[in-house]
């Protein structure tokens, strides 16, 4: 016989995908995993129609955003019979298993980088079955401190790590910057290196709120672009030409407070 | 929301304008009677649409004439006269050669896929020994990919280049034989505008943002065609492996469209037949092999093995004989006699068959 007491809920499912990017991606349709909810009894046998819920959080400071004010934690939505879509996903959802035992749902990355905890209970079950996600850009590594070569600047504490690189990009922008120090046009100036990217990538939100629709780093998901703050009031053509010349867009961000050069250090942006 | 609108991409001629389309409103238009693009565009900082003149830097005419020559041991001489047609509506400031496989100085060689950083002096320092006229700058970086060097120079004056209808002399030695690739020459537009390094679109989205980022970077300079060190000679020498070699760089001629498919099948036997012979130790039919490439080349080319170079650098794919279908560029049959002439020279005196 059944024990409803001593039944055993597990969770399974992908453990990593990619922030969410927002402008790309409205639907939000790339950015999530699949995931499926397993109710059994003590025989191991599955049960249907029993009540689950899963929720979804993120753990602190992870993805390199350390501030936590209205961190959203992901976005989970019931797959039976939908598509995968998690627009509109809430951070916990109920179901029901079906025939299988079964409850299908989708996990959804954020805009922001970071490590989420997925918790499925159920009515019934003796312990709740946890499943960890990672949103994150793969492969990005820190540029390391080199004062007579380069100055590193701009690091702020909700956002610690800023000069995260694509192993492409990381080359790139090493090249350069021993090039510019060197470079006759530049009479031996340090290249003054302001960010880049997070440690795992995803939005960097300069304004703290998760997201890269309302601030100016919308490009600084993938460490591949990197901001100069050499030239802080007009373009300078040498250094446009100099970029240019190790096959580096330098593009000019003239609005705001704060003028800068913005780098694409293999030519594409985003 | 402007995200959520559907992106259209058309791209229509009319008259003397030609559009690119993407998200409603956001669109690339091109006046040909100014040369210049008019950019419509959302910017997500101000919220609101705006209009800029994107001026390229192409609005220039520049030939390329290179010459190249054995110089002292085995080093390749490479020399490069830029001159900017008097009909050029820019100063020219840039020219770049990517990728270069070697340049020799005084110092030590500068090795492939080096570890980032340091390198970049060493590499100043070689581009010190560039033929280098005043006012312009020599750089040398390692090409994407690190497998090769692309070497530039650039005027080191914030304002002017190289006016209409002047021109200037660059040059570098190298041990590797000559290939063919485009370089890039770029002009001067120091009013032209462009969208925000902080709210650019993205790259890959089908659309405005791939048309955009195309013009700004990938299509911002005039291509020529430029004889470079393209070739490594293998040590020890090699006859059939160098054949083969030349033989792959002909080929990328094909893509550029210094050299016609068919005829370069034609090519093709020869080359094969040669490298063959020179593997089976028959030296005597590898070098009439090549003979036979250098004649067919001669037939096209009349000069194809003079070091005296009439090769204006344009881009034109020129033939002695007006009225015959052009099967190779003038400047690609004088590269391939070259290197064909190199590889005789090489062999002179071992004959054995």
């Amino acid at each position: 016989m059944c024990d409803p007491n001593q039944l055993t809920i597990t969770i399974s499912g992908g453990t990593t995908t990619e922030p969410w990017h927002k402008k790309h991606d409205p639907e939000h349709t790339q950015a999530n995993l699949p995931y499926k909810a397993t109710v059994t009894d003590q025989n191991g046998q599955p049960q249907a129609n029993v009540s689950v819920t899963i929720t979804t959080d993120v753990t602190s400071d992870s993805g390199g955003h350390v501030h936590t004010n209205g961190r959203p934690k992901g976005k989970l939505v019931d797959q039976t019979g939908a598509t995968v879509s998690t627009k509109d996903g809430k951070m916990t959802i109920p179901g029901t298993t079906d025939g299988s035992g079964v409850f299908a749902f989708t996990f959804g990355a954020e805009e922001a980088s970071g490590t989420h905890t997925l918790t499925a209970t159920c009515v019934g079950c003796k312990d709740p079955a946890k499943s960890t996600v990672k949103a994150e850009i793969s492969g990005l590594m820190l540029l390391d401190e080199n004062p007579l070569s380069y100055e590193l600047r701009g690091s702020l504490d909700p956002h610690p790590g800023n000069h995260y690189f694509s192993q492409a990009a990381m080359v790139q922008i090493i090249n350069l910057a021993h090039s510019y120090r060197v470079d006759k046009a530049f009479n031996k100036q340090l290249m003054k290196i302001n960010d880049s990217s997070l440690i795992k990538g995803g939005t960097f939100d300069v304004l703290l709120d998760w997201t890269s629709e309302s601030n100016v780093h919308g490009g600084h998901r993938l460490g591949i672009v990197v901001d100069i703050n050499n030239y802080k009031t007009a373009r300078n053509t040498l250094f446009e030409e100099f970029a240019f010349s190790s096959d580096i867009k330098a593009n000019w961000h003239g609005k705001g407070t704060a003028p800068h050069y913005h780098l694409l250090l293999l030519n594409e942006d985003h | 929301m402007l995200n959520m609108k559907k992106v259209f991409l058309a791209f229509i001629i009319l008259g003397t304008c030609a559009t690119v389309f993407a998200e409603e409103g956001e669109s690339i238009v091109f006046n040909s009677s100014t040369g210049n693009y008019l950019i419509n565009h959302y910017s997500q900082i101000d919220k609101k649409f705006e209009q800029l003149i994107f001026i390229p830097t192409t609005k220039i005419n520049p030939a390329l004439k290179t010459r190249f020559k054995v110089g002292r041991g085995e080093e390749v001489r490479y020399g490069y006269t830029l001159t900017s047609g008097r009909d050029s509506q820019q100063a020219i400031r840039l020219l770049i050669f990517d990728p270069v496989s070697s340049v020799t100085t005084n110092l030590p060689n500068i090795p492939l896929n080096a570890p980032p950083g340091k390198i970049m002096g060493d590499m100043m320092n070689v581009a010190n020994y560039f033929d280098t006229p005043a006012l312009w700058n020599a750089r040398m970086v390692y090409s994407k990919g690190q497998k090769a060097f692309r070497i530039s120079w650039g005027y080191n004056i914030e304002t002017g280049g190289l006016t209409p209808g002047s021109n200037v002399v660059f040059g570098f030695n190298s041990r590797d034989l000559p290939g063919i690739i485009l370089a890039a020459v770029r002009g001067y537009a120091p009013d032209s505008q462009e969208i925000d390094g902080e709210e650019l679109p993205n790259a890959k989205d089908g659309g405005f943002g791939q048309q955009y980022t195309e013009l700004v970077t990938k299509k911002n300079f005039v291509p020529r065609p430029a004889a470079v060190p393209a070739i490594a000679v293998p040590s020890p020498f090699d006859s059939a492996v160098l054949l083969d070699r030349i033989q792959t760089q002909m080929h990328t001629w094909i893509g550029m469209e210094l050299l016609d498919a068919t005829y370069s099948s034609q090519l093709d036997r020869y080359f094969a037949a040669a490298a063959d012979a020179y593997r089976h130790n028959q030296p005597k039919a590898g070098k009439e092999h090549i003979q036979t490439l250098r004649k067919m080349l001669k037939k096209e080319h009349e000069d194809a093995d003079k070091d005296d170079e009439k090769e204006d650098g344009k881009y034109e794919g020129k033939s002695d004989d007006k009225s015959k279908r052009i099967q190779i560029d003038r400047l690609a049959a004088k590269v391939l006699d070259f290197d064909l002439k190199y590889v005789l020279k090489r062999m002179d005196g071992n004959d054995k068959d």
